[in-house]
């Protein structure tokens, strides 16, 4: 199978230490994913389930309280496989925005606010091409025009621009130097919903002409679904369920995934919300076994025990839940 | 237009507030003491006894005139700013019949060209050597860098001059201890080197301390700008180091930096005159001292009027020259 | 308590501050019972070198130079404290008043209040000594330096406030009903102090840096050792030409001890206190 990235057993924890006290903070806690080529893969979950965390892992930026504990990452770019954990931070950083790149949450603070857009663009095109400053300047141009972006705002300064056309401003220069895989990470929160459903469409619009590869992280299932070729979930620093988007939404079969999709909203539905009760565990210290089982309505006994394995039901949907992989599979959904 | 109403004319006002209160407080002060300001004065005045009586004469009417008793305090007040408008400081008590005005613009050049040749030295040093240090704080090198800085920060202006003083000029001869230059003003290279000789110590004092102030400031805001999302998303695009400090940190510390700037140009400024006393620099700190020694209560009282004006006035142009490096500013 | 325990604990220049300023009150405490008078002259041989008899070595004044610097030291940090004790005590006072009220009253206080943060202060505090001449004792001198220190802190403690007044705790405690006066003392002081603390450091440093320079040129009681007539006396009998250097060397180097004492600890308290450190403690890293 052709895979662009592969994470193995990855465990990814922040360690700090202050004033004599050291925690840790296990973000990511044994995953294994593979990013496909040429596909939109989303990560869901609740907020501080180790999304984002996962995300800069895959991107390779493993900085400081960050640390990798166990496991593998790979890259594959053509015929070459890298080692992302044995890379240097030099090799790394080379490959950004060749080859991977990111976009990043919160757009209204990434772009330095007293330096003009076409010198943003100058300095991370300049930094991966070997390009004089005309030339940089005419790529972002025809770039953002291809996009449907006036070139103005290669004369402007952030804040003159509004939150929607900055985020798209970023998108552009995520993408720039057609990038095989593309990170996002909550491309649309605080966006508002008109606006968002524009960058939205100008996600899918740059993953399909580049063919390029987006591996996207939102707590927003509304966005998932309107993009998403697969999606996986993450608890609590753990991968409980992945599969097509059309099998998450219409059989998930891991009552977490169950609850996320039920607490949405449907045209033909005006009953209630239920929202998931009690909260998600700290990262800190989880719960032993199933990390979902204090909050689960059909918890058994092993799940406060062991931790239930991530088992395949087929056509790649795999799910870590002991009613799908000890009791049998009688009952799909 | 919105940038001269919403910037530019708060700073004017702001200005024109300043040298109201700053005029009005040296007018009162005076005032709050009891007894005829003329007698006190001149009983203080050392050099009275070898005046002859007509100049002691001239001295009384001109204190009398300048202290302007006449009418009511509001009365003296008007009086007061009038003969500020027309650049009338009086004479000097002890260099009569000087204006002090004449004493203060023979000092100015010196003062001026210690202070900004010492403040543009160490803005830059501080500036550059903190934006490093806060930019890579776990380097040895910087750690030490950082420790020396804030030893020497706390150490006032005095305490550091006279240590300079005292291994420079006692046990290491190597500069001379006092004064501005030697020999006659003229544009050749002994006179030049002279005074950058004569100005070697008490630049550097001034340039040392307020290098560590700049130092620690700027390292300060560099921790924060460098963890803002636009710093890490530069990292995490590759971009060289140099770029990164240059345009993504330096480019936005400079902002509170120049605010600071234009804030503590006072504190500055009081530093330079403390320098100039120590090393008896012929600028205005050292006219000052002068007046101290020699009971010249009016080149003082100038002395305090011209400073409260001349640095509002710089602290003005600072604050009118900071939208060109923001353009949030410029560009509302 | 325990933030001291932690930064004595933990951080080095902490630890270096704290048992300077230790020494330095140790040697305060002497001056209790010094042989000495204070004010006191010709108690001993002139100029004498560093001995067994006089470690610190002795004045041209016939003074023990060591007895005469915990005297001097006591006044000096005496003046320092009561300075900083009334010039933050109106600045507390202002910046509070200001940031709480908000609106009008604020925008004026605060025009004023960058006015006297823009005119030098030296000036001022030389012209008002040479007018009082003579009559600035010790309290004197506290009460001015007091007075010239008010207005850089007020308005930092006032954006302190209007910062505090941001935080979500501020709008619990008014939606839960509490009344003002209440959130100030129990919701913000208890933020608000150690801030305090850190920040009162500094004005201690100016008013050491001015008492010196005061005495220098002679515009403060002379007869009373503290360290800036210390200096002011060596000068004056030309400690530096005759070769005397332990009379000067002595409020020199104690100065600078503890200037530099102070500000160790001001420093890392303030980084102790600052919210990214903060932040790493309580391990909240996501």
């Amino acid at each position: 199978m052709s895979f662009l990235a592969e994470a193995k057993d990855l465990r990814a924890y922040y360690i700090t230490r202050s004033y004599g006290v050291e925690r840790t903070v296990k973000a990511i806690d044994d995953i294994s994913i593979q990013i496909k080529e040429g596909e939109i893969l989303s990560i869901a979950g609740e907020s501080g389930c180790g999304k984002s965390t996962l995300l800069k892992v895959l991107l390779g930026a493993i900085d400081p309280p960050l640390r990798i504990v166990g496991g593998t990452m790979q890259y594959r770019f053509g015929e070459d496989y890298y080692d992302v954990l044995s890379m240097s931070v030099d090799d790394l950083k080379k490959k950004r925005w060749s080859q991977i790149s990111y976009i990043p949450q919160g757009s209204m603070h990434v772009l330095n606010p007293v330096r003009k857009i076409g010198n943003t663009f100058h300095d991370f095109i300049v930094t991966h091409r070997d390009l004089d400053k005309q030339e940089t300047g005419k790529m972002a141009r025809n770039y953002l025009g291809r996009l449907g972006l006036s070139a103005e705002v290669m004369n402007v300064y952030p804040h003159q621009l509004s939150g929607g056309m900055r985020q798209r401003v970023t998108i552009a220069l995520a993408t720039v130097l057609s990038p095989k895989l593309v990170l996002a990470d909550e491309p649309t929160t605080a966006l508002d919903v008109l606006v968002q459903r524009g960058v939205v469409q100008l996600l899918k619009e740059v993953q399909q002409r580049e063919g390029s590869t987006l591996v996207l992280v939102s707590h927003d299932m509304g966005v998932h679904a309107n993009l998403a070729d697969r999606i996986a979930i993450l608890y609590a620093g753990k991968l409980v369920e992945i599969a097509k988007t059309e099998r998450i939404f219409n059989s998930p079969t891991h009552p977490y995934t169950q609850y996320l999709i039920e607490s949405l909203p449907r045209l033909d539905d005006k009953s209630d919300r239920t929202s998931i009760p009690g909260r998600p565990p700290t990262l800190e210290n989880p719960p032993k076994g199933c990390r979902f089982h204090p909050r689960c309505p059909h918890a058994l006994e092993v799940c406060g025990q062991k931790v239930p394995p991530l088992t395949d039901l087929g056509n790649g949907h795999q799910t870590a839940c002991f009613l799908v992989s000890e009791v049998d599979n009688s009952e799909p959904g | 237009m919105n940038l001269l109403k919403s910037y530019l004319l708060p700073r004017i006002a702001q200005w024109v507030i300043t040298v109201f209160i700053g005029i009005t407080v040296t007018f009162i002060i005076p005032r709050l003491i009891p007894g005829d300001p003329v007698e006190r004065t001149l009983s203080s005045l050392g050099s009275l006894q070898t005046l002859d009586p007509r100049a002691v004469e001239s001295l009384k009417e001109a204190l009398a005139d300048l202290y302007g008793l006449d009418g009511t305090q509001f009365d003296q007040y008007i009086n007061f700013w009038k003969r500020l408008f027309k650049g009338d400081l009086g004479p000097s008590l002890s260099a009569f019949p000087t204006p002090v005005i004449e004493i203060i613009a023979k000092g100015l050049p010196w003062t001026v060209g210690l202070l900004t040749t010492s403040t543009l030295i160490s803005w830059s040093l501080g500036i550059a050597l903190g934006t490093l240090a806060g930019y890579s704080p776990k380097r040895l090198w910087w750690q030490i860098v950082d420790k020396a800085f804030i030893s020497i920060y706390p150490i006032p202006h005095y305490i550091l001059a006279l240590i300079l003083v005292m291994v420079f000029s006692y046990y290491f001869p190597i500069f001379p201890l006092v004064g501005g230059a030697s020999g006659k003003p003229t544009l050749s290279w002994t006179y030049i080197s002279s005074i950058f000789e004569h100005s070697l110590l008490p630049a550097t004092s001034l340039i040392v301390l307020s290098t560590a102030f700049r130092f620690i400031m700027a390292k300060a805001l560099t921790t924060t700008v460098a963890g803002s999302d636009y710093v890490g998303y530069a990292e995490t695009a590759g971009l060289s180091k140099w770029r990164i400090v240059l345009f993504y940190v330096i480019q936005n510390t400079m902002l509170p930096q120049v605010t600071d700037l234009g804030l503590s140009l006072g504190a500055v400024f009081s530093g330079a005159l403390i320098i100039e006393i120590v090393f008896s620099y012929p600028g205005i700190g050292y006219s000052l001292y002068m007046g101290v020694f020699q009971a010249d209560f009016n080149l003082i009282l100038g002395i305090t009027i011209f400073s409260i004006v001349g640095i509002a006035t710089a602290a003005l142009i600072v604050d009118l020259s900071y939208p060109l490096l923001d353009p949030r500013v410029r560009y509302k | 308590m325990k933030i001291l325990k932690d930064l004595f604990k933990h951080h080095l220049a902490f630890r270096a501050g704290a048992v300077i300023v230790l020494l330095v009150f140790l040697l305060v405490s002497l001056s209790f019972f010094s042989p000495y008078e204070a004010t006191e002259r010709r108690v001993v041989p002139k100029n004498q070198a560093p001995s067994l008899n006089h470690i610190l070595g002795t004045t041209a004044l016939g003074q023990d130079v060591f007895w005469l610097l915990t005297f001097a030291i006591r006044n000096s940090l005496m003046v320092a404290g009561l300075a900083v004790l009334i010039g933050r005590s109106i600045a507390v006072l202002l910046g509070s008043f200001s940031g709480y009220m908000g609106g009008g009253v604020d925008k004026v206080l605060q025009s004023i209040v960058d006015s006297f943060i823009v005119i030098p202060r030296l000036p001022l505090l030389i012209l008002i000594s040479v007018i009082v001449k003579g009559g600035l004792n010790l309290w004197g001198l506290a009460l001015l330096l007091g007075f010239l220190d008010i207005f850089w802190p007020s308005k930092r403690y006032r954006s302190q406030i209007l910062s505090l007044r941001e935080r979500e705790f501020t709008y619990t405690a008014v939606f839960s009903g509490m009344n003002t006066f209440n959130i100030i003392l129990k919701e913000h002081f208890p933020f608000f102090i150690p801030y305090l603390l850190a920040d009162a450091v500094s004005g201690f440093l100016w008013a050491i840096g001015m008492e010196i320079t005061l005495a220098i040129l002679g515009l403060c009681d002379l007869t009373r050792p503290t360290i800036g007539t210390m200096i002011y006396w060596g000068n004056y009998y030309q400690a530096l030409l005759s070769q005397r250097l332990w009379v000067l060397a002595a409020p020199v180097i104690g100065s600078i001890f503890i200037v530099v004492a102070f500000y160790l600890i001001s420093t890392s308290l303030s980084e102790y206190l600052d919210p990214r450190t903060r932040l790493k403690r309580l391990g909240a890293s996501q």
